[in-house]
């Protein structure tokens, strides 16, 4: 082992299900199973959540346009814990029901998993934890941002955003007013990343905002019926995203004038962080709606560029811009550097950028096989992730129209429901389409806006927390990943004590190796597990870990078991 | 209006059973109920009218299929025109099953299945359409890019190819071949063929982008980055007279409205309003229209337009906050203030979350001269958008305006410090003001700092050399202040404040080092030269003084004295004497500007 902390690493292995597993058994054939891939079972584990839209049959733009979901561990317990975002009364004389408010939801594991393996157990813990959040929320991101190994929360809503400090005793604490200025914005927010653009070991903070919405100034669009529709982003202006530099004590200022980025509005629905051109400065990229997206380089300076057209990411492969909503960045073809998944409306196709070494891209949707069955669907919260743990990436979408369909016109909720969909990789960025495999919950259409991935049950492979527009959430406990290997790499500690998003999680069996990114932005709107979970397909390892940190720093493992996960700390002085 | 709408969806229900009921041809699938509610009348009638005479059709005992063909296909096509997708198909496919020779439902049905993202079906009714002789071109263009998008590329090739066998002016399937070139990887190809389409098709600037990207992976960067900067929202047209010619079904205003909505969003204001011309005058009442209209006449450039569909608008729906707000706007740049003062605080009255309508109040009132009520019209909206640093530095600056010097340096420190960015001028400006009021109140250290931020955005303002000499002086830091003057001297040799402060500083400062008595006099005698004031006299003296030449520099100042009581300057003498005396000791003047 070397890197930055010498060989002075403590591995620590967090949970393992090696006894579920044969060392020895062949990768699980691709063949046609009954069983489904994923089954919903929020209501059986206690995860009763419903969303409130506060619809009122005035088509308000945001009434359908969230929620996110969160998935991390607030207690430090060791299990992913589940934060469902709400919405709230809405128009210029509404007011707010206190008893609509965000909701999180413990995780005690119990018994009832997949082979006799744990299974979530949700208990309501919103009044226990203080948490108050009655703002007509959009989006959370969750993370540590003051080193004390307990993830905050920062809401962003429709109206202002607020940040909750985790005190670490199960409780939070509203620090939006003492955390810093600007924290309180009051702009559209939808979500966004925490990340460490100046590579100080703390995270910073990169919020999106969306539209110049406000009921002084709703707009009322229609079909070409003429029937009442909702507006599209062309309604109101874009408006500029948030940069906040973590001061290294969870308190932030504004950085967003410095950085460049205030001059850029944009109606913004995604955002990604990583070393996309290989420089080993975090970059940020931003799904915009109907617009060129950004790719917002870092300079290593403390300032960004904006460099998405020659880098080929601004637009699809005809020269149009797309309707961009969900988002991933992560090693699709397995070639060491990041490529991005994007999601789209209806009448355009998701979109598949393949990283070609130097930060340029090319968009590889034809050859991927994502085009023709994202045609019909608009993408929100997505993953590139690896269902199967056949060491290839897979992805998940969530969809939902955002115009009406005359069809659901009298149906309960908003006429907007379309179903969910499962891709499964086949290697070389290219997939297929195995919704109908995926389980009866992927059948049901609903207005899918959030998805946060990760590993809810403990099993070694990812579950979904689906926030859906005006109807209950779901969770989708994956049924078919243990039967693969499979090896989690937690984000490490930085030398502040803070964990350090972006790490690049490199794991080798024979000579193939894997990469995958160690971070928790991405999908839409949510917060997905930070851990990297690596498929090792009937590899039983054992595994060579390498991690490469975003200043640069390599830090290599001794080979580890398979079917388990790792937190690498670095050892205090005279620890042996 | 309930029992209405109750009544027409019990009359249409009533239509579709007879439609299904007296079906001549028993083989035929049931037409899925188009959903009308919330229509337009326009759109909703023309709609019944296909129904009805369908109906008619359905109900006459030895009707023709070739007629009962064509009321479905005409339903179909309207339907379709409309995006009711259901409908359409299956009367599309009930027209066919009645006459399969007719090509054009064929296609419609064809492009219908792409739209719905059923592409085999559409990949099979175009094969159909292309194996005929003399094809559609249209449809073979479609069929190309069909197989393109399945990555078909072999065969999207021979369709393109076909297509252009065909029409060799078919710009978009040249343009599937460039696009077919570039996913294969050959980017020289792709390079000459995309060249070759915006030779023909100018207006097609999207193809820009994947031209530019070709050129990229060719490693000829500076040719890429000039089709970038070209790059457009103009798409590839396909030449379909078959799907122009369904435009004649079109009926209300909404497929106007999504034009214009659309010209609005591509930044074609003219194109837009248009469009929305045409939507009111299909639909007068709809009021979104004539609200859209005057927005894109106004972005036109046409504000009396604009104003007079406002007006118009304000008359159907005097509580439109938004018309209220665009009303005022237009009459402000009219420089009709009272009136859009008016309309102004009307909008804010009725919507009172309503930001934009706040800032302009708070801007009109403030060229009205009403300062108070434009500073409380600006508070109000810095309330409603505290992280904006527009609206926290017009409130910083009228604040400033009415006398509240501290409560305006929070206001315009807040904004300064908000996340947004300001643009340059309005930054460069709340910054000086800034630095104005930071001195006002003594904090002569911040005042110079933020006169600093000034001169890094705008290195040639006077003012802001001068300001931060002044704050550097008053914060005992002399130096500094030399080389702010020199700087700005430097900068602007032509300004005679930045000469005579600098001539004065170097004639009077307390630090030796400061001082240099030659030069001070060199620059007195040039701005005295320039322009004989009191102060520029008295600056002579002062160097005279301090190059020890203390009988010129009395007689200097006895001068000065003199041209006082002459000009009746009473209040200047106190100050000239005392100075008077002090050279008559023989001593310098080390108090640059008083006390």
């Amino acid at each position: 082992m070397d890197g930055p902390m010498g060989s002075r690493l403590i591995i620590s292995v967090l949970a393992g299900l090696s006894t579920l597993v044969m060392a020895s058994r062949p990768a699980a054939a691709e063949v046609r199973d009954p069983e489904p891939i994923f089954v919903d079972r929020a209501t059986e584990t206690g995860l009763v959540f419903e969303h409130f839209n506060g619809a009122s049959g005035e088509l308000y733009m945001p009434e359908m346009m969230g929620p996110g979901a969160a998935l991390f561990d607030y207690d430090g317990d060791g299990d992913l814990d589940v934060y469902l975002v709400q919405g709230q009364h809405l128009g210029p004389r509404a007011d707010p029901d206190p008893d609509l408010t965000d909701r999180l939801y413990r995780n005690d594991l119990g018994p009832g998993g997949v082979g006799g393996g744990p299974e979530a157990r949700f208990r309501d813990v919103t009044d226990r934890a203080g948490i108050r959040a009655t703002v007509y929320g959009m989006g959370v991101v969750a993370g540590d941002t003051d080193a004390d190994g307990f993830p905050d929360l920062y809401l962003a809503n429709l109206g202002p955003n607020r940040f909750l400090r985790n005190r670490g005793d199960g409780t939070f604490e509203d620090v939006t007013a003492s955390a810093g200025s600007g924290l309180d914005d009051r702009r559209w927010s939808i979500g966004g990343s925490l990340f460490d653009p100046d590579r100080d070991g703390d995270s910073d903070l990169w919020i999106i905002n969306y539209l110049d919405f406000g009921f002084g100034r709703h707009r009322k669009c229609q079909t070409v019926t003429g029937a009442p529709d909702y507006c599209g982003p062309y309604a109101y202006e874009g408006e500029p995203d948030l940069l906040f530099r973590n001061r290294g004590d969870g308190t932030f200022e504004p950085a967003g004038s410095e950085a460049g980025i205030a001059d850029r509005p944009g109606a913004s629905l995604g955002v990604v962080t990583g070393d996309i051109d290989g420089d080993r400065w975090p970059d940020v990229y931003v799904a915009i709606d109907d617009e060129p997206n950004y790719l917002w380089r870092n300079r290593g300076d403390g300032t960004f560029t904006e460099e998405a057209l020659l880098a080929g990411l601004a637009l699809n492969r005809e020269g149009e811009p797309e309707a961009s909503m969900g988002i991933d960045l992560d090693d699709v073809d397995d070639d060491g550097d990041l490529d991005l998944f994007l999601t789209h409306l209806t009448q355009e196709t998701n979109t598949l950028y393949l990283n070609q070494g130097d930060g340029l891209f090319r968009d590889a949707t034809v050859p991927s096989g994502l085009g023709p069955p994202s045609w019909k669907h608009t993408g929100f919260g997505t993953s590139l992730f690896d269902y199967d743990n056949d060491g290839i990436l897979d992805i998940l979408v969530v969809n939902g129209a955002i115009r009406i369909m005359p069809e659901q016109m009298g149906d309960p909720g908003l006429p907007l429901k379309q179903p969910k969909q499962l891709y499964r990789g086949l290697g070389g960025g290219q997939f297929e389409d195995r919704t109908d495999r995926a389980g009866p919950v992927f059948q049901i259409p609903e207005v899918s806006r959030g998805a946060a991935f990760g590993d809810v049950d403990t099993d070694g492979d990812p579950d979904v927390v689906v926030g859906n527009n005006g109807t209950r959430a779901r969770l989708l406990v994956n049924r078919r990943g243990q039967r693969n290997h499979w090896v989690g790499i937690e984000p490490l500690a930085t030398a502040r004590g803070a964990v350090d998003l972006g790490t690049l999680a490199s794991v080798r069996t024979g000579d193939r190796t894997r990469r995958r990114r160690v971070q928790s932005d991405g999908s839409y709107a949510s917060t997905n597990d930070p851990r990297a979970l690596v498929g090792l397909g009937g590899e039983a390892g054992p595994v060579t870990v390498e991690l490469l940190r975003p200043d640069g720093h390599r830090i290599r493992l001794a080979p580890v078991p398979s079917d388990r996960y790792y937190r690498i700390v670095p050892r205090s002085r005279g620890e042996r | 209006m309930i029992a209405d709408c109750r009544a027409l969806r019990a009359g249409l229900g009533m239509i579709l059973a007879l439609v299904l009921s007296g079906a001549a041809a028993p083989d035929l699938p049931p037409l899925p109920e188009p959903p009308l509610e919330g229509m337009e009348n326009a759109v909703r009638e023309r709609i019944e009218e296909a129904r009805s005479e369908l109906e008619a059709l359905l109900d006459r005992p030895g009707a023709e299929d070739e007629e009962l063909a064509r009321a479905y296909g005409t339903l179909g096509e309207v339907t379709f025109t409309y995006g009711l997708y259901e409908t359409a198909r299956v009367a599309l496919e009930n027209a066919l099953r009645l006459a399969p020779e007719r090509l054009r439902w064929r296609y419609f049905l064809a492009v219908l299945h792409a739209d719905d993202g059923r592409f085999p079906e559409a990949a099979e009714l175009l094969e159909e359409l292309a194996r005929k002789p003399e094809p559609y071109v249209p449809a073979l263009v479609r069929l190309g890019r069909l197989n393109l998008s399945r990555n078909r590329l072999d065969q999207a090739e021979r369709w393109f190819q076909r297509a252009l066998e065909e029409d060799p002016g078919a710009v978009a399937a040249l343009h599937g071949l460039g696009m077919i070139a570039a996913e294969r990887g050959n980017h020289r190809r792709a390079v000459e063929t995309l060249e070759r389409v915006l030779a023909a098709q100018p207006s097609a600037t999207s193809v820009h982008y994947p031209l530019a990207l070709a050129l990229r992976a060719l490693g000829e960067r500076e040719r890429a980055r000039s089709h970038l900067e070209l790059r457009g929202s103009g798409a590839v047209e396909i030449q379909d007279p078959w799907v122009d010619s369904l435009a004649s079904h079109s009926a209300g205003s909404g497929i106007h409205m999504l034009a214009g909505n659309r010209a609005t969003h591509l930044g074609r204001p003219a194109e837009a309003a248009q469009a929305f011309r045409r939507a009111v005058e299909a639909a007068p009442e709809n009021l979104q229209a004539r609200k859209a209209l005057g927005a894109a006449l106004a972005r036109s450039g046409r504000p009396q337009e604009a104003l007079s569909v406002y007006r118009e608008v304000l008359v159907r729906d005097p509580d439109s906050p938004a018309s209220h707000l665009n009303t005022g706007m237009l009459l402000a740049r009219q420089g009709q203030l009272a009136e859009a003062r008016d309309h102004l605080r009307r909008a804010t009255e009725l919507a009172p979350d309503y930001l934009k309508a706040w800032v302009n109040l708070a801007g009109v009132l403030s060229e009205t001269g009403d300062l108070e009520d434009a500073a409380d019209a600006a508070a109000r909206a810095a309330e409603l958008a505290p992280g904006d640093p527009e609206v926290r530095a017009q409130h910083g600056l009228l604040l400033a305006r009415t006398g509240r010097p501290e409560e305006a340096t929070r206001e315009l420190e807040a904004a300064l410090d908000a996340s947004g960015a300001l643009p340059p001028d309005r930054d460069r400006s709340v910054r000086l003001e800034l630095a104005r009021l930071l001195g006002r109140q003594g904090r002569y250290e911040s005042a110079a700092r933020r006169y600093a931020e000034v001169l890094e955005r705008d290195p040639a303002l006077e003012e802001a050399y001068f300001g931060r000499a002044m704050s550097l002086l008053l914060a005992r830091e002399e130096a500094a202040a030399r080389e702010t003057l020199d700087e700005g001297l430097e900068r602007l040799p032509e300004s005679l404040a930045l000469r005579h402060a600098l001539a004065r500083l170097l004639a009077t400062a307390t630090a030796a080092e400061v001082r240099d008595g030659d030069r001070a006099l060199t620059l007195a005698r040039q701005v005295m030269r320039s322009r004989a004031t009191l102060p520029h006299a008295e600056t002579v003296a002062m160097a005279l003084a301090e190059l020890g030449r203390f009988d010129e520099a009395v007689a200097w100042q006895e001068r000065a004295i003199q041209e006082a009581r002459r000009m009746g300057r009473e209040e200047a003498l106190p100050t000239l004497t005392r100075r008077l005396r002090r050279f008559e000791a023989g001593e310098p003047i080390r108090a640059p500007w008083g006390s």
